[in-house]
């Protein structure tokens, strides 16, 4: 879990968050009782379809602007260190 | 690491391959997926980004309507049903070149759901191959690598990322498990992604560029002892870049695994990659072990609506399909199934096609396309489309030989040097002088004079021993600078020795 | 420039500063100049503020006067300042989200309420405090330091737009944009004795507010008054074709409304009371409160019927499924890639800073949300979990349906108690139910909002919520501006205006 959030987590904070889980799991109880039965799932409050922008192109951001607040850049690109870790 | 294979015929005769292709099109919008920028591969790195494709705090996706056109027309091409309600979902992985580090794409609900589409076979067959969606995504930035060889991921000690990339409109069809091509599994692959390739081009959805990355494909093969087990376990080929590298991987992936699972061993799911210069497939990277992308509709979009009435509109765009265009040039320029399908293989139908437009007959522009032009095109390692002959060259040059302007050997000369890049037909035979020597007595004066020259051959050509025809007319020719027609010449031999 | 002055110029109402300014009596730069004193003397005390940026606002100030002086047409609220939670990206000036993994970022873009407020020529004083990320009830979560409560500086001052509320409530401002996802510009507004509207989902662009949960965020106006509030809600609401959420061709008339109930006529509306916003958990004070004002909003002629919502109390329990969710993928931009913070453990690979990143850079409740948002969504507990809260949403949305059917607004208390002290609640679940009475509006996405309803008895405010049917969002505003108008009276001045000058030294310090 802690991989999938990308979190280093400590071990304290590993017991912690089993607690706070049990209580998720006791909410998903309490409306277990409700009768949702060919409800459909709401994603969004909004019932409109979405609107689309057309294809026009516009103003972008300057990449000075973008690299100044980078951890860390080279050659106009974004460092990242190296992906192949030994796990 | 050298894997152990079986042979491919071994292999297919114990086995039975299902393959599945997922291919990446890249739409050619002027915009990108959810926001304003304009892409163009190749352009200076980070410089085409907005806060929304640049995934900064805040921004939200706004959906391009002409994605949205161009997918469903693509759909339509695949003969996919085209659903009135879709949704855009997100795919949650960290990855250093996804500026959300979460994809948005379609899941559950894609806009374009069960198609698919026939392929042509090398010996004419046609292979149907169902396809189960063909959804609409964002791509991501690029990654370079450094410090590594060869700008390979192993090995590198940083990478650098380019994000212009990132948010560029993908559409992702996916199909079903292929089954029953048996021993021509790897040819349906690389048949169907061309396939794939042409339509998408010729309904003007994407550029089709291999080179740039227009086109990318994921090739999943499994194998299974009869057609009536269930599906074996498969490996995932990710970014199959040409189609002669599907066909590879097909082709290995089937020996590689009937090796392992002849020799009671289990093939594991896993994520490979394509090496060109090793000619294998090799394990890319672990895939995750808990890799769960967690996806779920975008709360950012709401439900994206295609009308019926849209879609008929769109129906009504639709160009000629590559599959029953080359039905009908095949029949309009009285082709054989062969010189069709050599067409086909060389990508050569439309620049045939251009240049019967342009005047030419259909079986000399073919004979041009996949003769010299293609023998110099295979010298310089460029695609066809990349030379700089274009088909109203190949007319014209054919128009100057039929009308006896040049000779074939000339007609030759000029078309290397049109490749070449040193001008058009007209100027490059005005530069080099290139002139057919029509002036009979000149001819005259030359023929004689070789037979003069060499007596024992004029006899021989007397005596109605016509093998040494040619060194008479190589005299000839070397004479006229190599302007002379040949058959003219050749004629003219004829007439002096029966005197 | 006097003490008196100044007192009397920062406790003017916005639209008084407005006023003032048409007439000539007042110039932008004198209101500004007014707040930053204020601000100093204030702020160290109630920490509202994570940054100020008076030397800009000065700058909008002047040309906004020297435009006057030329004669030139302006909106109302120009020379109106403004302060912004910091959940909102702001061009050139630092947006934290009150965060250490934002810690440093200047934004290069504006988000579209702020370029509003710039056409509209509102000085911006400053970022306000929250907690980290909006994800608390308390703005004790914020990563750098907390706001306290200017009714009384040892209590909290609600959150997660404890800094917006305090800096309105205070004085340091006369206006504020918030943000509310399950309730962080309402509860702090019940806790400060001011007024904090979260409008319908869609009505204002949520383009650059940092998203918390995408679809139940909402940017709201902050003010002492409805009519301020109403006011900024014109200014903010719109259309957005940078938010795909955004609902379109719908203009706003919420200040017209807001003067409308301040006339005090409420016959022919029909307000249903929430039963269920009402048992267990919900302080004497606060109920007596509460009716109090339903009785004023009776007085001024609305049938008032009580109303059974079986479901009203089930949605704080899917909001914790739903909104973790969503915030878990939000959040994993902020790898340490391209802005924010970058943890580099020894040795380490991409996958080894992001994750030792994060880490850091996060703040308990943030990783503790991540990570119940990344189980629901895992694939064992997609559809038990996140799809059965998705269809409770719906059951909840079609509970309000139909009682809209029967009633123009609905009403209860906009958070179970007043102001609790800074320290006093610490189990998040406990945390978590101060939202459970401002929760199902963001669930519905129903205009929704809070205004002071009297004093408890320890001198804190109850707030008193009122809520309407989507894009209903004027009926708020003139049931709202009635009641405020009759709670004045009841109390013989706002109750905005009964808090302590925290300028002055002895003043609750």
């Amino acid at each position: 879990m802690a991989k999938l959030a990308c979190i280093a987590l400590s071990d304290e904070e590993i017991e912690d968050l089993k607690k706070d889980l049990q209580g998720i799991v006791k909410s998903v109880a309490l409306i277990s009782d409700i009768d949702i039965s060919g409800v459909e799932p709401t994603t969004n409050p909004l019932v409109l379809p979405q609107h689309l922008r057309e294809d026009v192109p516009g103003e972008t951001l300057e990449r000075d602007v973008l690299l100044e607040q980078a951890p860390e850049c080279e050659d106009g690109m974004f460092v990242t260190p190296r992906i192949l870790g030994d796990e | 690491m050298t894997e152990k294979l079986m042979s491919f015929e071994e292999a297919v005769s114990q086995f039975d391959p299902v393959i599945g292709l997922e291919i990446h099109v890249e739409l050619n919008t002027k915009t990108k997926l959810f926001d304003w920028a304009h892409y163009e591969f190749g352009s200076e790195p980070n410089t085409e980004l907005t806060p929304v494709s640049f995934g900064l705090p805040g921004a939200l996706p706004v959906v391009n309507r002409e994605a949205v056109r161009k997918a469903v027309k693509l759909g339509l091409a695949l003969n996919c049903h085209v659903n009135e309600w879709s949704q855009f979902a997100r795919k949650n992985y960290f990855y250093p070149d996804m500026p959300r580090d979460y994809q948005i794409s379609q899941f559950d609900k894609p806009t374009n759901g069960n198609g698919w589409l026939d392929v042509e076979l090398e010996d004419g067959t046609i292979f149907r191959v169902p396809i189960e969606r063909a959804h609409i995504e964002d791509d991501a930035g690029k990654i370079n690598h450094i410090g590594g060889a060869n700008g390979r991921l192993e090995g590198a000690d940083h990478s650098l990322v380019d994000y212009n990339r990132a948010g560029v409109p993908l559409v992702e069809i996916v199909t079903k498990p292929i089954c029953g091509a048996k021993a021509l599994a790897p040819q349906v692959a690389g048949a169907y992604a061309r396939a794939v390739r042409d339509i998408a081009v010729a309904c003007g959805v994407s550029e089709g560029k291999m080179e740039q990355g227009n086109l990318r494909a994921d090739v999943n093969v499994s194998l299974r002892r009869s057609p009536s087990d269930p599906l074996g376990t498969r490996s995932e080929t990710k970014n199959v870049n040409s189609f002669r590298a599907m066909e590879k991987t097909v082709a290995y992936e089937i020996r590689r695994q009937a090796y392992i699972l002849s020799h009671g061993g289990q093939v594991l799911q896993e994520t490979r990659h394509w090496d060109e210069n090793a000619q294998c497939t090799a394990g890319a990277r672990l895939k995750s072990d808990a890799n769960d992308y967690r996806y779920f509709p975008d709360p950012d979009l709401l439900m994206l609506r295609v009308t019926e009435s849209e879609v008929e509109e769109i129906r009504a765009s639709l160009p000629e399909l590559p599959f029953a265009k080359r039905r009908r040039l095949k029949d309009e320029w009285g082709l054989s199934d062969t010189e069709m399908r050599d067409l086909l293989n060389a990508e050569a139908v439309d620049l045939v096609e251009e240049s019967v437009k342009a005047g030419a007959s259909p079986q000399g522009s073919r004979k041009w396309w996949l003769g010299e032009i293609l023998r110099l095109a295979n010298e310089m390692q460029l695609p066809l489309q990349a030379l700089a002959i274009s088909p109203k060259d190949v007319a014209k040059i054919e128009e100057m030989l039929s009308s006896g302007k040049l000779t074939d050997k000339m007609a030759k000369q000029v078309v290397e040097a049109v490749v070449k890049g040193e001008g058009s037909p007209e100027e490059i035979v005005e530069k080099k002088g290139l002139k057919v020597v029509s002036d009979s007595s000149q001819l005259l004066d030359a023929v004689r004079k070789a037979l003069k020259d060499n007596p024992d051959v004029a006899e021989k050509l007397r005596q109605g021993n016509m093998k040494p025809m040619g060194v008479i007319i190589g005299l000839v020719m070397k004479e006229t600078r190599g302007q002379a027609d040949a058959k003219s010449v050749k004629d003219l031999v004829l007439k002096e020795v029966s005197k | 420039m006097n003490g008196a002055d100044k007192e009397e110029i920062v406790t003017l109402t916005a639209s008084q500063m407005a006023e003032a300014m048409k007439k000539g009596e007042l110039s932008s730069r004198e209101i500004v100049e007014a707040e930053l004193e204020v601000t100093k003397a204030v702020d160290p005390k109630t920490q509202s503020y994570l940054a100020t940026c008076f030397n800009s606002a000065f700058m909008v100030a002047d040309a906004v006067d020297q435009a006057r002086a030329l004669g030139q047409d302006l909106p109302d609220l120009a020379g109106v300042p403004i302060a912004v939670k910091d959940m909102i990206v702001t061009k050139g000036v630092e947006t934290t989200v009150a965060s250490k993994i934002l810690k440093g970022w200047v934004p290069p873009y504006d988000a579209t309420c702020v370029e509003k407020l710039k056409e509209n020529g509102m000085p911006m004083l400053g970022k306000t405090n929250l907690d980290e990320f909006a994800q608390g009830s308390s703005t004790e979560n914020s990563a750098f330091h907390p706001t306290f409560n200017p009714w009384d500086l040892e209590r909290v001052p609600g959150g997660s737009g404890g800094g917006s509320a305090a800096a309105v409530s205070s004085f340091e401002s006369p206006l504020a944009l918030g943000t509310d996802t399950g309730g962080s510009i309402r509860q702090p507004a019940s806790f400060t004795g001011s007024v904090g509207m979260k409008p319908t989902y869609g009505r204002v662009s949520r383009y650059g507010a940092i998203s918390m949960a995408s679809s139940l965020d909402q940017i709201g106006p902050c003010a002492r008054t409805v009519e301020d509030a109403a006011m900024l809600f014109d200014a903010i609401a719109g259309y957005d074709p940078k938010d795909s959420t955004s609902i379109p061709d719908f203009p706003s008339s919420a200040l017209k409304a807001a003067k409308e109930g301040k006339n005090g006529d409420l016959s022919g509306i029909r307000v249903g009371i929430i039963s269920e916003a009402g048992g267990e958990g919900f302080s004497k004070d606060v109920m007596d409160g509460f009716l109090r004002g339903v009785n004023l909003l009776s007085s001024m002629g609305a049938q008032i019927e009580e109303q059974s919502f079986p479901h009203f109390l089930h949605g704080i329990q899917i909001y914790y499924i739903l909104m973790p969710a969503e915030v878990s993928s939000n959040m994993s931009r902020y790898d340490g890639m391209r802005y924010g913070l970058r943890i580099m453990p020894p040795d380490a690979t991409a996958a080894s800073m992001m994750a030792a990143t994060r880490e850091q850079g996060f703040g308990s409740e943030v990783k503790r949300r991540i990570m119940l948002g990344t189980y629901v969504l895992s694939s064992g507990q997609y559809e038990k979990m996140y799809v059965a809260a998705q269809k409770v949403r719906t059951v909840i949305i079609n509970d309000f349906e139909k009682a809209f059917e029967s009633f123009d607004v609905l009403v209860c208390p906009t958070s179970p108690t007043t102001a609790f002290k800074a320290g006093e609640v610490v189990d998040p679940v406990t945390m978590y139910k101060n939202d459970i009475a401002t929760i199902p509006a963001n669930l519905a996405g129903l205009p929704a909002i809070s205004v002071p309803a009297g004093l408890d008895s320890l001198g804190l405010p109850i707030g008193f919520q009122i809520m309407a049917n989507r894009q209903k969002d004027e009926l708020v505003f003139k049931v709202a501006s009635a009641l405020q108008e009759a709670v004045s009276k009841e109390n013989e001045g706002p109750i905005w205006n009964k808090v302590p000058r925290l300028w002055k030294s002895g003043e609750n310090d």
